[in-house]
């Protein structure tokens, strides 16, 4: 996974601009977009919640079930073989063995039993009879967790280096004649059109298409995105399609050139700005608590409420 | 957006009535290293009654009448302390 322990060296950045980051995924570049400063603090420097393990805990076992229910059906086997295959995997995933206990978390809807309940239910609904069948590669394995790092094309007018988009998608399926890109999005709140409008535009949704035709050479148009509202009590899945026309990938390409001018930029002079309009997106920015201190404050709070990470998305999930 | 298809017919067994609460958070606390399938299946029985219940719950509660909102009546002035002539306007 992309996620280090701190001290790691990230090799996503440049050895000749310190700042400037040349392997960029859609967290890299989503976060700079949204804010500079929280790209500073979030990939520059890798300062992240202490809580914020859980929601990453969370989601590599989702995505991890969706992968393995996958290769499983890929092998032959049926709907209940393959869910009992995933949920021994899960169990075991979420038990620590050294302490003889199931992992604990303090979050009220991201813990082990949601998680597991999260898994069944969503795999009885999208899992069998899932009319968007994932892609056999022509090696014969089903198209899942397929990394993807290529040069975008531009490069660094400071250092002549080229930048490198790379990700995971999740999963490659076809319906129909056509491809589409899948997705798991969970929320902790109602699903509604606002939920699935949301990606729409959306930086990661974009690259990823965009790598779907460059790297895999397929014709994606739309993403199926299964979103999962967790609650206390269940996990309503619902699904829907979000659209990516070949003119709009254009155009996310060419802007692309304009964001990373703007990395290079900050990196060079070794600031990157505040957007103060961001500060509420979300529910409020994690870091907003420390841009409201005094510059000279901010160091303080950040080693006393963060933790810290390294954030390389040269590094393959399967590292 | 466009809808797309949601499958998701609850499958049902006959470990699905002999599921509870109970035996799911016994399972739970136990290293799974010793499970068999059947602990398994057990664990998924029990996860596919909580979802009967939920969507039954939800079914009954889409299908039950809304109670109609207290009308609105017409919007009254809210009092304020100041004087626009003092200010000007």
């Amino acid at each position: 996974m992309s996620e280090l322990p701190a001290g790691t060296p990230n090799t996503s950045f440049s050895q000749i601009l310190p700042g400037l980051q040349l392997g960029v995924d859609s967290t890299s570049l989503g976060a700079f977009k949204t804010c500079p400063r929280y790209y500073q603090l979030a990939i520059v420097e890798g300062w992240q919640p202490r809580d914020q393990s859980v929601h990453l805990t969370f989601g590599i076992h989702l995505h991890k079930a969706r992968e393995s229910y996958e290769r499983a059906k890929a092998e032959g086997q049926g709907h209940d073989d393959a869910l009992d295959l995933v949920l021994d995997e899960a169990l075991r995933g979420t038990w620590d063995r050294g302490l003889k206990r199931p992992w604990i978390s303090d979050h009220k809807l991201k813990n082990r039993d949601t998680l597991l309940r999260t898994i069944v239910w969503y795999l009885d609904q999208f899992g069998q009879n899932d009319p968007f069948e994932t892609v056999i590669l022509s090696n014969g394995k089903p198209a899942v967790e397929l990394s993807f790092k290529f040069d975008s094309g531009y490069k660094s007018e400071a250092t002549g280096e080229s930048f490198v988009l790379c990700g995971h998608l999740d999963r490659l399926a076809k319906y129909g004649d056509n491809y589409y890109i899948p997705d798991i999005k969970t929320t902790g709140s109602t699903m509604n059109g606002f939920f699935f409008d949301g990606f729409s535009p959306d930086n990661q949704f974009s690259l990823y298409t965009f790598a779907s035709k460059v790297v895999f050479n397929f014709d994606v148009r739309s993403l199926v995105v299964d979103g999962i509202q967790i609650a206390v009590g269940f996990s309503r899945c619902e699904r829907g399609l979000v659209q990516r026309p070949p003119a709009v990938i254009a155009e996310w390409y060419q802007e692309l050139g304009h964001w990373l001018a703007q990395m290079e930029l900050c990196a060079e002079r070794e600031h990157w700005p505040m957007n103060d309009k961001a500060c509420g997106n979300y529910g409020g920015c994690r870091f907003r608590k420390v841009c409201s201190k005094p510059p000279s404050q901010r160091k303080a709070h950040l080693e006393s409420e963060f933790t810290k990470r390294v954030w390389d998305p040269f590094v393959s999930r399967e590292a | 957006m466009n809808s797309a298809g949601a499958g998701g017919q609850i499958p049902q067994s006959q470990l699905l009535a002999e599921a509870s609460e109970d035996s799911l958070s016994e399972l739970f606390s136990r290293d799974p290293e010793g499970f068999s399938r059947q602990d398994r299946d057990q664990i998924v029985a029990a996860l596919r009654a909580q979802r009967a219940r939920w969507s039954a719950a939800e079914a009954e509660g889409k299908k039950a009448p809304r109670q109609p909102k207290a009308k609105a009546g017409a919007p009254t002035a809210v009092s304020t302390s100041l004087n626009l002539e003092d200010l000007g306007l």
